[in-house]
């Protein structure tokens, strides 16, 4: 009896776990044949989908009191840096001043809003602005979903083309049925961005006496000349797996067009993934490996530890995202972006943070797009610049470090070439496991760079052809 | 109330999973009922049986070779009053097995790590190069499968410790006095007198094995080159990053059934022998 019982508490252990994943779902499945069709706004509870109505047009009343009373519930995501964090709740209280209103923010992990912010833009009591992921596993649903208030002539009004430009905006935009990613409304945007790019140790390029390289040929020659001098040329760490493919991404994408790369990401005019670029690219990253400029057992290293090598002084150089530069000493630490093969830059790999979007049917549409808006203002990017945020709008701002006035101002050297690139596991739903399965064995002598790339071309011509 | 409690958190998700599981669903709009297709999907699914496989693997590191020696060593002490008595293996046996495997895995990851682990330190030491433990496809396995051979030899060995104490030592004199040696002993005393415990232990390490996904996730990312992947992490990939809850929910449908099964067969083989 007694094993009998234990059995069954088992099962039930294992019943919650495998169906833990599914069990907030499990309710929805039951409304699901009554479920509102695809361009309503709330397709996860039916019992509110009949109050879809798409945005009111803005009304002309006088500024000050034209939101005068109203409440809006904020879903903002937990900020890389308390700092930030406090940057975003000052912004807040200027902004209720402002509009004599009451906001309501709630900030969440990254992980929570994955999780639960497409079922609570949903709802009827959902939140008016909240943080979508990027790309189309979630924004992209969102929108099929008819979730999401479309800005695109608000942002047309409010400038936002020319303040950032266009291929950071194409981002954020989707068709209404939301099939085609990289055109069509624009849905949402985010003060903040994120990008690759090269960071590296002043104090040992200035003992080895070398330079930020100017072209690709440069790197390679950079990279052999620390190497001789007996420093590790490339500080990584690799057991994730993404942080080689960053590297594989920035000097792909340098050697695309805009063009090209955009069309791989939005999939279209039929491009491949097996190009002299990604071909190039990856023969290099793994002549570097056979040369061994990078950490020795890079492939056993965590990445936030391979941050902390180089930080505490390991390493010339490390590629890895804008992320980082709240850890390093912004004194001792320079960063450049990918030099192209000419000379210049290429296409870097970079997007804003995740966007700030509308439910599309909130009950304050105007107040909820004044509070973006806001957000992207100069006086936002100012106050997040100070507190070391890299900002969508390059702006010069009082208390910015060395290090993040030079990362900020390759983003405003970005913007004003358009050259803002593709993280390049965009391209499909599966791509990034493919990505990281498929350069590991890469890295493990299993398959060629040729072999590689053409793995992933497989993936993305069979996304494409489910299409 | 237990039925109630039962059919509440276990059954009906359970059942919600099953439905699931013949829809293609993307968790927001609507779903559309697509039959056993999820199914023939995932059977055709190189990479899901690849998880699957190595989820096997994992029930050698953390079933077969943890249950042998915890019964070796339950063999050593159990006849000897003495060694019966002591108290303190419990503690130490128990700690590892009380701690979440996400903070587990942290330690590991430290422990195997080319940078500052004691692993490599040793190996550095001799001359040699650090080695990528968790970075090699063929090392990265078997060095996340013993960190579970470490907590489930601990798991089994307070459950065959407790088993003994029920064994009346007189058995053993009783065997003495009829000349059987420890091997002896071991096979007629103590494996009878512990087959209630090794039944335990074959069903919650099996499925500790098969379900496994915080040291996997928290270690290598079920990376190097899919060489950890799990079936765990694919059902959260699909559900929740690609948005297949459809999927998913077969993936776990089908990861339930073999955990059931192999619970089925393990009672079966417990009720044959008794």
């Amino acid at each position: 009896m007694r094993h009998a019982h234990r059995l069954s508490i088992l099962l039930i252990a294992l019943a919650l776990a495998a169906t833990a994943c599914t069990s907030d779902s499990g309710d929805n499945d039951t409304d699901s044949g009554t479920a509102a069709t695809a361009t309503t706004a709330a397709t996860a509870t039916a019992t509110t989908a009949a109050t879809a109505t798409t945005a009111a047009t803005a009304t002309t009343d006088g500024p000050a009191t034209r939101f005068a009373g109203q409440t809006l519930l904020v879903w903002n995501k937990v900020a890389a840096a308390p700092a930030i964090d406090e940057v975003y709740a000052q912004l807040t209280t200027e902004f209720e001043d402002k509009w004599d209103v009451t906001v309501t923010t709630e900030s969440k992990s990254f992980d929570d809003l994955k999780a639960t912010v497409l079922l609570a833009l949903g709802q009827s009591d959902g939140p008016d602005v909240a943080i979508v992921p990027q790309g189309r596993p979630d924004m992209g649903k969102a929108v099929e979903a008819g979730l999401l208030l479309d800005l695109t002539s608000f942002s047309e009004e409010r400038g936002w083309p020319e303040a950032f430009g266009a291929s950071t905006l194409t981002k954020t935009m989707f068709s209404a049925d939301g099939v085609d990613f990289g055109t069509g409304n624009l849905y949402g945007l985010s003060p903040e961005v994120e990008f690759l790019g090269w960071f590296y140790n002043k104090d040992i390029f200035s003992d080895v006496g070398v330079q930020p390289p100017t072209t690709i040929e440069e790197l390679d020659a950079l990279l052999a000349t620390l190497a001789d001098a007996g420093e590790i040329p490339m500080n990584a760490g690799n057991v994730e797996g993404f942080p080689f493919l960053h590297t594989f991404m920035s000097t792909a994408n340098a050697d695309m067009s805009v063009s090209y790369v955009n069309d791989l990401i939005y999939g279209r005019n039929n491009v491949s993934f097996d190009t002299e670029a990604t071909q190039t690219a990856a023969a290099r990253l793994m002549n570097w490996a056979d040369e061994g400029y990078f950490t020795p057992a890079f492939e056993g290293i965590a990445y936030g530890d391979s941050i902390g090598q180089f930080a505490s002084g390991n390493g010339a150089i490390m590629q890895t995202g804008t992320w980082i530069i709240p850890d390093l000493d912004p004194e001792t630490f320079g960063f450049f972006l990918t030099p192209a093969i000419s000379g210049g830059i290429g296409p870097q790999p970079g997007a804003t943070s995740e966007p700030f979007t509308v439910r599309v049917d909130t009950d304050v549409p105007d107040l909820a797009k004044e509070y973006i808006d806001w957000m992207m203002s100069e006086r936002a990017a100012e106050l997040l610049a100070g507190v070391g945020a890299l900002t969508t709008r390059t702006v010069t701002a009082a208390g910015q470090s060395a290090l993040a006035a030079e990362a900020q101002n390759a983003w405003g050297l970005i913007t004003s070439s358009d050259q803002l690139g593709h993280y390049l596991d965009w391209a499909s739903p599966t791509m990034f496991d493919t990505m990281v399965a498929e350069s590991q064995r890469m890295i493990a002598g299993e398959i060629t760079p040729d072999e590689f790339v053409k793995a992933l071309d497989a993936d993305y011509q069979a996304y494409l052809s489910g299409q | 109330m237990p039925l109630v409690i039962y059919t509440a958190f276990a059954f009906i998700p359970f059942a919600a999973t099953l439905v699931l599981s013949l829809y293609d669903w993307d968790g927001l709009t609507s779903p559309s009922f697509i039959g056993l297709s999820n199914f023939a999907d995932l059977a055709r699914d190189a990479v899901f049986r690849n998880a699957l496989g190595n989820n096997f693997s994992f029930t050698i590191f953390y079933s077969f070779i943890p249950i042998t020696l915890a019964l070796f060593l339950a063999a050593l002490i159990a006849d000897s009053a003495r060694l019966r008595s002591v108290r303190i293996y419990r503690l130490l046996l128990f700690v590892p097995y009380v701690m979440p495997m996400v903070v587990l895995g942290v330690i590991w990851r430290w422990i195997y790590s080319p940078l500052s682990g004691p692993v490599n330190a040793v190996i550095t030491a001799t001359g040699r190069d650090p080695f990528p433990i968790l970075g090699d496809t063929t090392t990265a396995l078997p060095a996340i499968g013993l960190v579970g051979t470490w907590v489930m030899y601990g798991f089994a060995m307070i459950l065959f410790i407790a088993g003994i104490q029920k064994i009346d030592t007189a058995l053993y004199d009783a065997a003495r006095v009829d000349g059987a040696n420890r091997l002896k002993r071991f096979r007629f005393v103590t494996l009878p007198g512990l087959r209630n415990e090794i039944t335990v232990a074959l069903i919650v390490t099996l499925a500790t094995a098969l379900r496994v996904f915080d040291l996997v996730f928290v270690m290598t990312r079920g990376g190097p080159a899919r060489s950890t992947d799990v079936v765990a992490f694919y059902i959260f990939r699909t559900a929740f990053n690609n948005r297949e809850v459809g999927l998913g929910a077969a993936a776990a449908a089908v990861l339930v059934g073999i955990i059931f099964v192999a619970s089925l067969v393990i009672l079966r083989f417990r009720t044959s022998e008794s």
